[in-house]
């Protein structure tokens, strides 16, 4: 134990690094015993359901024209005669008007393309999830961890966080979350999120950058593993010293790992990545930079085995309260086409765990959420503004295919409550709200009994496979 | 079976063996601690007054008809007890900008402060700004100050750059009082030639990146220290190096060695 780790040392001061003092982050670890994969996804500004995952027949007289508005009225327009792009008069003369397209038993909205659509079989949606606020950052953090924020401040870890501690580190970057926020309270460093902008981010975080130790590497490991200094101990107090010295363990196994090289994007010269950048659409490097080059990042991270979970940022700027039709719904679309495209990805790409004949995808837990929902009547500047009913899209081993669970209410779509089935009810019920759906999915992945706050958490039975 | 002190003491002795640190070792005399609080508790003995032989062996007394213990815990030795935490914080980015040009002074040009530069020549310090989790006042409101995996890794970067940085000053200058890094001995002194000088260096060196002081009589809490010092010496020597090359190679080691060290990042 102690040569390997000096060898260890060795190499990564060797190679110019100082990282070192291993063992406590191990000791921490829990033994690896999942073989799961996460990918959160995560739309920021808040979406609209009616565009895609709770939509409602635009020809329909209750949700058109001037209907919805008047006392009595559905309080939903649907809207999507509005929107101009060629995309939408396609998807509504393919399905006369209503704009309400069917794949894989579930009814989905226009904006949903068909690189996604061809996977609907794959995917289940929650409907009428209460995101119990109209706040951006709380929204967001009550369903990155399933607690709700206390203020803006998050409460507990995000699920990536609590997948990449229970599967411990075999991982080079067990959480990466790419653009997004995470969090990992009272986790092993290991499980930290490693925030990341773009693939120069990620090549950085798994590269010596500057300068090297030419002499003397030995010796600072030498010191370093004897701690020398009693201050150490006096600031363990809470643990922080334990906790930079675990970071800096699974620093030096990021460096060492060799694995900057899958992240060197270009996409003039793709090389090893042109299957990748074929599948994802990218053919220059501005496609690198936006939702594209994100989701290449979280595919290469997912298939070469280089993180357990993967937090990604695929669209933002949809919080549009004015002129909702010149850019939300193809924003949104484009978002999805991506989502779409890295799920073939992925199951087009072996198990990082080994030859079982399985696909990446196949090992792969899928939450696709927004802060919120819009409203469902458009407002005086065309726009829509924040609405409290939401919905999220997932999948997974553990999670059952091609089921809509929840609904909204034809009356200004507010979230109803569901029977034991998931089926929506007019009044009553169990209502649903983020940590509802994040209880599910870690049940999904055999973490049924990670506690979301002192409030008992139940998952969404029909929800399971 | 053990006294109620001595199964406490034992407990606390047990947390701080969860810690991993209790097995360092730690030596020296540090900003005025003894070192016995320093190095962790020790077993006790004694029990409590009036406590009653039980089948958890003498202790406070639980039987109702017996006599009234006149505290309701043993004594507790207070120098058994763990060293009192400071309630540790990492530095903040905005500590680090600050404290970067104070601790390493300037460039050989006499006038750049030093600070942490990428490979590209842009301040890391404001280039890994988002990765670090320093806010941008749009989405992220608050600065994590985690001592995350990435602060390490890039605190480990930033070390090696620094103190190159500041050696290479040193090096151009030839009076050890105008320079930062060697400044109270020669460059090419060696614990051979000059120990007294390369104490001295050490304990400044200790004092301006870690805030640690260490009496010049104690060459125990020193010894780590200079061996980190004589073990870069000989690499660089068995390397080709000579001389102040030799000596300035050397130093940088125990620099880098200093400022990725925990004591660096956290107080």
């Amino acid at each position: 134990m102690r040569t390997s780790r000096r060898t260890l040392l060795r190499m990564a001061l060797g190679g110019g690094v100082a990282l070192g003092l291993g063992g406590l982050g191990t000791r921490l670890a829990r033994a690896a015993e999942g073989e799961n994969l996460l990918l959160s996804v995560y739309f920021s500004g808040g979406w609209d359901q009616l565009l895609t995952w709770d939509p409602r027949p635009a020809d329909e007289a209750r949700f058109k024209g001037d209907a919805p508005y008047q006392p009595g009225g559905t309080g939903i327009h649907p809207a999507y005669e509005l929107v101009g792009d060629g995309w939408m008069q396609d998807v509504l003369d393919a399905t006369g008007g209503s704009g309400i397209q069917s794949a894989g038993g579930l009814d989905v909205g226009p904006s949903v393309p068909p690189e996604l659509l061809a996977h609907a079989a794959d995917l289940s949606i929650v409907r009428g999830v209460n995101m119990g606020t109209l706040t951006h950052e709380v929204g967001r953090r009550f369903f990155l961890t399933g607690q709700f924020p206390r203020g803006l401040q998050p409460v507990g870890s995000s699920l990536p966080s609590l997948l990449a501690s229970a599967e411990g580190q075999p991982s080079t970057i067990p959480n990466l979350s790419i653009e997004t926020e995470s969090y990992a309270v009272g986790l092993p460093a290991f499980a930290s999120p490693i925030q990341v902008r773009d693939a120069q981010d990620v090549r950085d975080m798994l590269r010596i950058l500057g300068p090297g130790l030419e002499h003397g590497s030995d010796a600072v490991a030498e010191l370093l593993a004897r701690d020398p200094s009693c201050r150490s101990l006096e600031l363990d107090g809470e643990g922080k010293v334990t906790q930079y010295l675990s970071s800096r363990d699974k620093a030096q196994a990021m460096v060492l790992s060799g694995q900057d090289a899958l992240f060197n994007f270009n996409a003039g010269n793709p090389g090893v990545n042109e299957a990748l950048f074929d599948a994802l659409r990218i053919a220059n490097n501005a496609d690198l930079n936006g939702e594209k080059g994100s989701a290449a990042i979280a595919a290469q991270a997912l298939t070469k085995g280089v993180a357990r979970a993967v937090s990604v940022r695929l669209v933002q700027g949809i919080d549009d309260h004015d002129d909702w039709a010149s850019g939300h719904p193809t924003v949104v679309r484009n978002g999805l086409m991506v989502l779409g495209d890295l799920i073939a990805y992925l199951k087009s790409q072996p198990s990082p765990f080994g030859a079982s004949g399985k696909s990446t995808w196949d090992h792969t837990t899928l939450l696709c959420f927004s802060e919120f929902a819009r409203t469902p009547l458009l407002n005086g500047r065309d726009g829509r503004d924040h609405h409290l009913a939401s919905s999220c899209l997932v999948a997974g081993p553990g999670i059952a295919r091609g089921r809509v669970i929840g609904g909204t209410s034809d009356e200004g779509m507010g979230a109803l409550g569901v029977d034991d089935a998931g089926a929506p009810l007019a009044s009553g019920g169990t209502s649903i709200g983020p940590d509802e759906v994040i209880k599910t999915l870690l049940t999904s992945m055999g973490m049924g009994d990670v506690s979301l706050g002192n409030q008992p958490v139940a998952p969404i039975d029909a929800l399971l496979a | 079976m053990k006294p109620l002190a001595s199964r406490w003491s034992a407990l606390v002795a047990f947390a701080f063996a969860a810690t991993s640190l209790a097995t360092s070792g730690c030596t020296g005399t540090l900003d005025g601690e003894s070192e016995e609080g320093a190095t962790g508790p020790t077993t006790g003995t004694s029990s409590g007054p009036g406590g009653s032989t039980g089948p958890g062996g003498p202790g406070v007394g639980t039987d109702p008809q017996g006599s009234t213990p006149d505290l309701d815990h043993p004594p507790i030795d207070e120098g058994a007890l763990p060293q009192p935490s400071a309630g540790a914080r990492r530095l903040s980015l905005a500590q680090l900008r600050a404290s970067l040009p104070v601790m390493f002074g300037m460039e050989a040009d006499g006038v750049t402060p030093i600070t942490w530069h990428m490979p590209s020549g842009s301040l890391g310090l404001d280039a890994m700004a988002g990765s670090l989790g320093e806010p941008d006042w749009i989405e992220i409101t608050e600065e994590s100050l985690e001592p995350s995996p990435m602060y390490a890794k890039f605190m480990d970067d930033l070390a090696r750059d620094v103190c190159n940085r500041a050696l290479l000053a040193d090096l151009s200058r030839p009076s050890p009082s105008a320079r930062v890094i060697v400044r109270e001995v020669e460059m090419d002194a060696t614990s051979a030639t000059d120990a007294a000088g390369v104490g001295a260096n050490l304990r400044y060196l200790l004092l301006r990146l870690q805030g640690l002081k260490i009496a010049a009589d104690d060459a125990a809490a020193l010894a780590p220290y200079r061996a980190l010092f004589d073990g870069a010496l000989a690499d660089a020597t068995t390397a080709g190096l000579l001389g102040e090359e030799a000596g300035a190679s050397a130093w940088g080691a125990v620099c880098v060695g200093l400022v990725v060290s925990p004591e660096f990042h956290l107080y």
